[in-house]
């Protein structure tokens, strides 16, 4: 009862008010990580299968970097019992370059490029091309974001290329390896009203939509993922999403679920 | 001798100490978040010469004061906030009068530092006194427009062009 209370409660917020700001759950904002700070990060994910009742779990460790003001990397591992009991199937490696950074007083406008590079050892299930636990493959791509005041917008385009998932399974030639991935993010800070210090609970509420066209035949789909996070004492971040497929013509093998990501910032480690 | 010796040495070493910036306001830009707030506060921290920092995070504002006798550069501490990701939007610094050299119209010495006044005279520089950085990277863009012509190209890290705040 108390959980359905809170998620009517949060899910009122935002509908009452827009969402929160700009450290999306499933894109990156054009701004980057301060030089020298260390992000620990750990995404959960529950997407149920479209066809039966099975859930498909992934677990994404993640390190994040920031190399100057104007670079940041991060390394990440994926794991999952999409097969079996829970196994490493792969990881990526991902790198932001900061080109563009307007600033003003509680605003800025910013741009970045962006690159990935994911290796994965699972079996290739599905139409979707996903470098996020899924495909072996890049990506490159650009994104802006605008912050104003409590707002925050961003909006991403990537060209996606999926390769062979290692030896034992090639990608299909049949099917386009080649995509074009869109994103739109749209943030709100909820709480606090006004900052007194570091260690108020923040609120952000959020809602991004993720879509793919498959450059070979077409095929796409769009995603919506409205989210909440807490930032606790400037340091910790939970963001609790929900992914549902809006439209799609692809085969997706688990389009739906929960996303649960946990960081925390180590500031000056090196 | 031993005496007078250490007597003198205390003697130069504090007015050493005086001849300092004594502390700096600065505001950031490009952020509203508590944590990019506290990334710039432990950027700052990180600079040999900084002492204390008081943050007002609604604000987005730093009021820092130094370690004793250390040489503050104002260009480290832009430096700092720009490492973080963000920009200054205003950077007000005090000087203690009695330590500034060269003393003219247009401006002062401090510390190897020297400090160009852009829109004012300098009849003489109060016991203490505030001025504001107007180079660029010191001032949001728009504020910078209102400067970008007073200002003298100075071009290095150690000549600043400020005018009275």
């Amino acid at each position: 009862m108390k959980k359905r209370s809170l998620t009517a409660l949060l899910l009122g917020c935002l509908f009452l008010h827009g969402q929160s700001q700009e450290l999306f759950v499933f894109t990156e904002p054009a701004s980057n990580m301060a030089k020298g700070n260390l992000g620990l990060r750990l995404m959960a994910s529950s997407m149920k299968e479209a066809v039966g009742s099975e859930y498909n779990n992934h677990l994404m460790p993640e390190l994040m970097y920031g190399v100057n003001n104007k670079l940041m990397v991060h390394l990440a591992a994926f794991i999952s019992n999409r097969n079996t009991s829970f196994v490493t199937e792969g990881g990526s490696l991902y790198a932001k370059y900061k080109f563009l950074n307007n600033d003003d007083v509680q605003s800025h406008f910013r741009m970045a490029a962006f690159g990935r590079y994911s290796w994965n050892n699972a079996d290739i299930h599905q139409q979707e091309i996903n470098l996020i636990g899924h495909n072996t493959g890049f990506e490159l791509g650009m994104n802006a974001t605008q912050l104003l005041h409590k707002w925050a917008f961003s909006a991403g385009i990537s060209y996606q290329q999926a390769a062979n998932n290692g030896s034992k399974y090639e990608f299909p030639s049949s099917e386009s390896n080649k995509a074009m991935y869109y994103t739109l993010s749209l943030g709100k800070l909820m709480l606090p009203k006004a900052y007194t210090g570091y260690e108020q609970t923040n609120l952000n509420l959020m809602v991004e939509l993720l879509g793919q066209s498959l450059l070979s035949n077409g095929k796409s789909y769009l995603d919506i993922a409205p989210s909440v996070q807490l930032i606790i004492h400037s340091k910790m971040r939970i963001d609790l999403a929900y992914r549902k497929e809006l439209y799609s013509n692809m085969i997706r093998t688990a389009p739906n679920g929960l996303v649960l990501k946990l960081e925390y910032n180590f500031f000056n480690v090196y | 001798m031993k005496k007078i010796l250490f007597f003198t040495l205390v003697t130069i070493l504090s007015f050493t100490a005086n001849a300092q910036i004594t502390s700096v306001h600065l505001q950031a830009s490009g952020l509203t978040c508590s944590m990019c707030n506290l990334s710039i506060k432990k950027s700052l921290e990180k600079l040999p010469f900084v002492a204390s920092i008081k943050p007002n995070v609604e604000k987005a504002t730093y009021d820092i004061s130094f370690k004793t006798g250390a040489d503050v550069s104002l260009a480290e501490i832009q430096q700092a906030v720009v490492k973080a990701g963000f920009s200054v939007a205003k950077l007000k610094f005090t000087v203690n009068a009695a330590s500034a050299t060269n003393v003219s119209s247009n401006g002062f010495e401090l510390n190897g530092f020297s400090y160009n006044l852009v829109d004012a005279e300098l009849a003489n520089i109060a016991t203490e006194q505030t001025f504001m950085v107007t180079d660029k990277g010191f001032l949001s863009d728009k504020e910078f427009k209102k400067f970008k012509l007073k200002n003298k190209a100075l071009g290095v890290a150690k000549a600043f062009n400020i005018t009275k705040a």
